[in-house]
């Protein structure tokens, strides 16, 4: 009887310990990709890393409850999409209640990469550099003004080099869904940037 | 000024472009952070939240529920004791019949013994219950002789063998009452006594 409920025991204290190191493997496979999940979001590294630490952790609390562990990816990437958007919204309510004060005090215009900005000044960049910066904030407008399902296609497919059935898995749709939407969403992409470079050269 | 206006948006320009937009890693940091907070939220559950606690609480749980019900069962005079009362209608006679009476009180000697004190318990029983057959009667004390005297009479009375006013006390107490006469104390005269007069 001793022997039985020491070896119950035993057996159950191994599979905490593999558990563990379960987690502890996935964990160092998809922080990248939580991590740039959440970027494509909020665009702010400090931002990013603080919503990926809690999606693990939010992770780690449900992961024993977890049946299908070769869906982990899948379960981090939309559970970090989710908080990120909810992070992303608080941004925006915050600043919408700070911009007035800070507007009245003639502090600054409220950007989202005025940390960035300041350190430009400092730094007296290139033209090639600043050119290199428009680009990119004209493409961050363009996926932002995607709709959601699209923008996630986008956002997963230009990931880690995901193809069309890792983001299909990653998103569980068929492959095909993710075929037609990353097209859907390639053709807005372009033609948003094109009105943007007409609008400009106009 | 926009860094489009010199390249021709083609489909590859818009990959590269996409994937150096995404392809942002994260600090040195980040890493450590989230093995630090996951190292956090393991102590913060700790070992009672751990699979193997888990199924020691489950057991515990259940071994807990296992003695409960076996006492309860072994115990047969605790829990039906309640339903017995309830199910029972209160007695309504004040009187005790005649069988009853000659059964009860139960006549003790009571020789040279102190009455047991009745337990709080015990009490609260007899309080609550309502039956006579649960309630414990409490003992009458009375010495030998007059015991055998009582049992006597009321076998007596009860045969008709002695009627109720034949008891000489009864009919003392029935019997009238006589005048009362008014008493008449004599007036109190004060005189010096003898000895001290011839002082």
């Amino acid at each position: 009887m001793h022997e039985r409920a020491e070896r119950l025991v035993g057996s159950l204290v191994t599979a905490d310990r593999e558990l563990e190191r379960e987690f502890a493997a996935r964990l160092a496979d998809s922080s990248r990709l939580a991590f740039r999940v959440a970027f494509s979001v909020l665009r702010q590294r400090e931002d990013a890393e603080d919503v990926a630490q809690e999606a693990f952790a939010k992770a780690y609390r449900s992961f024993r409850q977890l049946r299908d562990r070769t869906r982990f990816r899948a379960w981090l990437v939309r559970m970090t999409w989710r908080m990120a958007l909810d992070r992303q919204r608080a941004n925006r309510r915050r600043l919408a209640r700070e911009l007035p004060v800070e507007v009245e005090a003639g502090l600054t215009w409220p950007d989202r990469s005025r940390g960035q900005a300041r350190l430009d000044l400092r730094e007296t960049p290139t033209a090639d550099v600043v050119a290199a910066r428009e680009r990119a904030e004209h493409l961050w407008r363009a996926i932002e003004a995607l709709p959601e399902k699209l923008r996630l296609v986008v956002v997963l497919a230009g990931i880690e080099g995901h193809d069309m059935h890792e983001v299909g898995a990653l998103l569980d749709v068929p492959e095909g869904t993710v075929k037609s939407r990353l097209f859907l969403a390639r053709k807005q992409l372009k033609e948003r940037l094109s009105w943007m470079v007409t609008d400009i050269r106009n | 000024m926009d860094g489009y206006r010199h390249q021709e948006l083609t489909d590859e320009t818009l990959e590269k472009d996409l994937e150096a937009a995404l392809g942002v890693d994260p600090s040195p940091e980040f890493l450590p952070r989230i093995r630090a907070r996951i190292a956090n939220e393991r102590m913060q559950e700790g070992w009672f939240s751990s699979v193997s606690w888990q199924w020691a609480r489950v057991a515990a749980v259940v071994t807990a529920v296992a003695v409960i019900a076996v006492w309860t069962l072994r115990d047969p005079s605790r829990a039906p004791r309640e339903a017995h009362i309830t199910d029972t209608p209160p007695v309504e006679s004040t009187t005790p019949p005649v069988d009853s009476v000659l059964r009860a009180p139960a006549l003790v000697a009571s020789s040279a013994e102190s009455p047991k004190p009745v337990s709080a318990p015990v009490a609260r029983a007899v309080r609550s219950t309502r039956t006579p057959a649960v309630v414990p009667r409490p003992e009458v004390l009375i010495s030998l002789d007059e015991a055998a005297a009582l049992r006597q009479l009321i076998v007596a009375v009860a045969a008709r063998q002695v009627q109720a006013t034949d008891i000489p006390q009864l009919a003392a107490e029935s019997a009238p009452l006589p005048m009362i006469e008014e008493i008449v104390l004599e007036p109190i005269k004060l005189r010096p006594l003898d000895g001290l007069e011839s002082e």
